[in-house]
């Protein structure tokens, strides 16, 4: 067996499949890490068959897998490549094992006729919005710096209009720390019920991120806490991704994996078929000290054959250390895992290296507070010691 | 995201989740309504405040924890 391995044959693992349905992106955030963004090139149903039959061969399969169109706006491949892309994977699978397809996109070209095949194959599906239009057209604009807000919503009423749940995923960026309640009223008087933040990333083509600023930390722990306040006082209204997925970890007799840097729990595969693992943004990323990090090629590589290599064998030793290096270092480890190989790398230089801003803000950080607020909700009286006045919030206006 | 729920045509499920379920839970306590406070917590090592906590969280409702989802341990991809 080789030095670092994710295929023994122990536990069923691949729980992610993330397919890149082109490079191309039809609006030009000004935060975003793809560098190959303006490539209009496709995947074809060939290299599509051949990746299925690679995951499906490969024996890393559970009951599920989640299938994430990604990497470039999913809904810029026209619609009828995905009913036929759907359709070939269904034909496909194992008859044991049930997929889930998910789309996070931009909005811009949702339309009636996707709305009624995302219903139709029972998709996952994630808008990106910023939240109100000021904060969300400084970053998300189109090539002739226009803003998108406008489209994102009309996008929005249209799955609310066809009944179609869907999740919001908003970056945050220093501008966005400034004022969280703004931010959770524009959710639900906008009828968003499920929220997840990712946050301004240094990360591929993106080299630098507002919140890397001095100070930036003191301000992002203040929103989080404001925001998970609000979140906590009104369930009823928003599901916070940070805030569930936290508790549930706190919760958890076991200790945290982090699918991200256990190899094989993800697999990544590029338009053209090549193949990757570990943190799925690896797959169009180019680093100085390691080149690209494809792996392998649908028409010439097994998983197996992956796993043998020396690349991989170099990367998977690398983030094995990181891990390790986060479980001497990091009191959080038990609750993080040991963090994402991305962000290592983009931050740090190298992957076998431990803290990063990324996991200051979005896993301490978020720990922290969300320990402090259940602590808080669930102490007897006679252990608080000081109620901190709140701003008096009517969940009833919504109802006006 | 982990929510898999509702997604047949047309149909809107209530949100169902481990905050709305902690503040139903404890509405029996008086705990979900109280504001924010400060704990007593100076220097308490990480892994005994979760462990108090663990334990308080079963004492109001053992079925928080021990019907947690399965994938409650795995901190997974941000854009799924």
């Amino acid at each position: 067996m080789p030095a670092c391995s994710g295929l023994d044959g122990v536990t069923p693992r691949l729980r992610l499949l993330v397919l890149q349905p082109t490079p191309f992106c039809n609006i030009d955030c000004s935060y975003c890490y793809l560098a190959n963004r303006k490539n209009t090139a496709r995947m074809t149903l060939d290299t599509l068959a051949l990746a299925s039959q690679r995951v499906f061969e490969s024996g890393l399969l559970d009951r599920h897998l989640d299938v994430a169109w990604h990497a470039g706006e999913p809904l810029a491949v026209p619609l009828a490549w995905y009913e036929d892309a759907v359709a070939l994977m269904e034909e496909r699978r194992p008859s044991n094992l049930d997929l889930t397809h998910c789309f996070q996109t931009n909005g811009m070209l949702l339309d009636e006729a996707w709305a009624r095949f995302l219903a139709r194959s029972r998709s996952r599906i994630g808008l990106s919005i910023d939240g109100p239009a000021d904060l969300h057209d400084t970053n998300r604009r189109t090539r002739a710096g226009h803003g998108t807000h406008a489209r994102v919503m009309r996008a929005a009423r249209l799955l609310q209009d066809y009944g179609l749940d869907f999740h919001v995923i908003t970056v945050l960026t220093e501008r966005a720390l400034e004022d969280p309640d703004r931010l959770f009223d524009f959710y639900v008087r906008n009828g968003i019920r499920e929220v997840g933040f990712n946050i301004e990333e240094i990360e591929g083509a993106n080299g630098a991120s507002s919140l890397a600023r001095i100070g930036i930390e003191a301000r992002f722990r203040q929103f989080i806490k404001r925001f998970f306040e609000r979140a906590w006082q009104a369930p009823e209204l928003i599901k916070v991704r940070e805030l569930e997925s936290t508790i549930g970890q706190l919760l958890s007799p076991e200790p945290v994996r982090d699918e991200q840097n256990r190899p094989f729990a993800v697999l990544s595969v590029s338009h053209d078929g090549k193949m990757s693992t570990f943190s799925p943004e690896l797959l169009d990323a180019r680093h100085p000290g390691y080149g690209a990090f494809a792996l392998g090629h649908v028409a010439t590589h097994s998983l197996s054959n992956i796993e043998s290599s020396p690349q991989f064998q170099q990367i998977c030793g690398e983030i094995r250390r990181g891990v390790e290096a986060c479980e001497r270092s990091c009191r959080y480890y038990r609750w993080c895992g040991g963090g994402a190989p991305i962000n290592k790398l983009f931050e740090t230089g190298a992957f076998d290296t431990s803290e990063t801003m990324h996991c200051r803000l979005t896993r301490q950080i978020v720990l922290d507070e969300v320990l402090a607020g259940l602590e808080a909700r669930t102490a007897p009286p006679q252990m608080t010691t000081a109620a901190v006045p709140t701003t008096p919030i009517d969940h009833n206006q919504y109802l006006r | 995201m982990s929510n898999q729920s509702g997604k047949s045509f047309g149909h809107k499920p209530a949100i169902v989740s481990l905050v709305a379920a902690l503040s139903c839970a404890g509405a029996g306590h008086a705990l979900a309504s109280r504001p924010t406070a400060v704990t007593n917590t100076g220097g308490a090592d990480l892994s005994a405040r979760i462990a108090a906590l663990g334990e308080r969280i079963e004492a109001i409702d053992p079925a928080l924890v021990r019907d947690l989802p399965d994938l409650t341990n795995i901190a997974q991809w941000r854009n799924r």
